[in-house]
């Protein structure tokens, strides 16, 4: 083996070593039989997985981040997708200001986004009594995700494929939907994923916006580590990963991720 | 089998004229290329003809129909695309049956069709592959099957053998034509390489700056180039300016520098204006002696470069001006030498300057 390459090969098992590792070992300490958090484990149980399951405060937390997760996942497909469209292929003079307006909430500290939003909501009276706010929240940082996924792959689509579904015979909502869709599905698929995610972990935004009395999963585990040390929290967390894991599964499953090359 | 009229078109993309009032007829079964340099409004052209682009001024028609306002889908037209744009997630065969779907056209008739084009671009049992699975050539021809098998009013081209190399342009060239020639349909063909042009067309409308500056056979833009860009463009020129002396038998005379030269004409000149002359680097005769009869001009050979099947001179004239000749390469005259130089008078042809 050259040099170069071994030096590849160790910096790409590195890359997974650091981001596999920390996630492996919150999994391992879950199914620990002791009363803390800690590892190596002392012992296989899975008693801490029953007490998240049994834990209503956890069950309406990870309800409400799923169903969260999900609504903002669609807004903002449906929201990201129009307006790529629109920049890539209809927007002119105004189309970079266009765009910073739209990946404004990506490039602003997210923490500014929730503390303007925060401010927004008490001006009109909205306030954060209930749950629209959070939902609104979501939804403003992963639009971002979503057009950014979708303009890369309008960029990748030759508008002289439109035009030549136009030459023969379609007329433009049908050149939409067999052509210029199916060939932007990859994209769309792509960021509704990034937003999925995005949305699901997310802290900072929730941290502001959630809704008096409400919390979602990410806020009940960091409330939850405050006054407990058990591996409550690994359980959870090991639930989260496997849900953003199902997320990319279904979505094989669906559309298929071959799906992805067109 | 459609007759294409282009009437006072015009399009202007805000301040800018693409096209600045163009005029003409395609018969039936006609192929007409469409040539020029980049950014002289072929492309725009033919883009109104597909009903891309909305023209600001004048009228299209097919057989008389006036398609001006039409959207591209109600035009019924076939479409090449440089980049053959292919639908890349469909197969051949659902490439070549979208159009036939448009048209509600019967399953068991699609099937039929589609295999009668592939056998016409010889692409038998390629239906089931995709794009990416096909060669540039392949899927060029795959292109034009797409195009022809919705058996459109017209058939319209734009610079299909653009991305090809040299080799696959030539032999595409032919066949483009003889498909074409088959089939019967009216082509219109834009292309920026006049080989291309001469080779395949039945016309050619040669195109600077958004008006037309010449419509006619391959033999006519060569021989008998309209203006001085013409003669430019297409083929390599020497020019001669200088003085109209009138009529000279069957020719005219132009009074340049080097003394008074022959020459035909396309347009009505008056005595003693300013004019230009043309004549093609091969249409030139060098002789070691002075010849009989003709009209020689005394030059030096300045450079000479052996083309192969011809040789390429640079000749010196009296009045400093330099010549560009070529010749057959059995002939030789050594840089230095001094040489009779004969310009031909049914070679020499009078330009405009600028188009009328």
């Amino acid at each position: 083996m050259k040099p170069g390459r071994a030096a590849y090969l160790t910096s790409v098992a590195a890359v997974y070593v650091f981001l596999m590792l920390p996630i492996s070992i919150v999994v391992i300490a879950s199914f620990n039989s002791g009363k803390y958090l800690r590892f190596p484990p002392e012992g296989f149980s899975l008693r801490w997985y029953a007490q998240f399951f049994a834990s209503q405060p956890f069950m309406d937390a990870l309800e409400l981040s799923l169903v969260l997760a999900a609504v903002s996942t669609l807004a903002a497909t449906l929201i990201g997708t129009p307006a790529a469209l629109y920049y890539v292929r209809h927007a002119k003079n105004w189309r970079e200001t266009f765009r910073l307006y739209t990946l404004a909430p990506l490039l602003l500290p997210e923490i500014l986004t929730s503390i303007a939003l925060l401010f927004l909501y008490y001006q009109i009276g909205l306030g954060t009594k209930t749950v629209a706010g959070l939902y609104f929240g979501h939804i403003v940082i992963c639009v971002p995700f979503v057009f950014l996924q979708v303009t890369a792959s309008l960029y990748n689509l030759s508008p002289a494929v439109e035009e030549a579904a136009r030459s023969l015979g379609a007329s433009p909502a049908t050149v939409f939907r067999r052509i210029t869709l199916p060939l932007i599905k990859p994209g769309i698929i792509n960021g509704a994923l990034f937003a999925f995610i995005i949305s699901f972990d997310n802290v900072t935004i929730s941290l502001l916006l959630k809704g008096v009395g409400t919390t979602t999963l990410p806020m009940q585990v960091f409330d939850y580590l405050r006054w407990d040390f058990d591996p409550t929290t690994a359980a959870a967390s090991t639930v989260s990963i496997l849900m953003t894991l199902g997320a990319v599964l279904a979505v094989d499953r669906l559309v298929g991720l071959r799906a992805m090359r067109y | 089998m459609t007759r294409l009229s282009i009437e006072a078109l015009e399009k202007r993309f805000d301040a800018v004229r693409a096209i600045a009032g163009i005029d003409m007829e395609v018969a039936q079964g006609e192929f007409v290329a469409l040539l020029g340099p980049s950014g002289c409004g072929k492309t725009t052209t033919l883009r109104c003809i597909a009903g891309f682009e909305s023209p600001s001024a004048g009228t299209i028609c097919f057989d008389g129909d006036d398609v001006t306002g039409l959207p591209p889908e109600k035009r019924d037209i076939g479409m090449v695309f440089q980049n053959y744009a292919l639908f890349p997630h469909m197969t051949v065969n659902g490439n070549l049956a979208f159009g036939l779907e448009m048209r509600d056209i019967a399953a068991g008739e699609v099937q039929r069709r589609i295999a009668e084009v592939l056998g016409l671009v010889q692409l038998d049992g390629l239906g089931e592959r995709y794009p990416r699975q096909l060669s540039g050539g392949q899927q060029q021809r795959v292109a034009l099957a797409r195009a022809l098998v919705i058996h459109p009013k017209l058939l319209l081209l734009d610079e299909p053998l653009a991305n090809l190399d040299a080799k696959l342009r030539d032999e595409m060239r032919f066949f483009i034509r003889g498909l074409q020639k088959r089939i019967g349909i009216t082509a219109i063909y834009v292309t920026h390489d006049q080989a291309e042009a001469m080779v395949m067309s039945d016309r050619i409308v040669v195109m600077f700056d958004g008006i037309i500056h010449q419509l006619g056979t391959a033999e006519d833009v060569y021989d008998r180039p309209a203006t001085r860009a013409v003669a430019s463009f297409i083929g390599l020129s020497n020019f001669f300016e200088g003085t109209f002396s009138g009529q000279v038998g069957v020719h005219y005379g132009l009074d340049t520098a080097l003394g008074r030269i022959g020459c035909g004409a396309g347009f009505a000149l008056t005595p003693g204006q300013k004019a230009t002359a043309m004549i093609r680097p091969e249409a030139i005769g060098l002789a070691s002696a002075v010849p009989n009869g003709a009209a020689a001009f005394q030059g030096t050979v300045a450079e000479r470069y052996f083309l192969g099947n011809l040789a390429d001179y640079r000749i010196k004239m009296a009045d400093g001006s330099v010549l560009q000749v070529q010749q057959p390469a059995t002939a030789s005259f050594a840089p230095g030498a001094v040489v009779h130089v004969i310009l031909p008078a049914d070679r020499a042809w009078l330009v405009r300057e600028r188009a009328p």
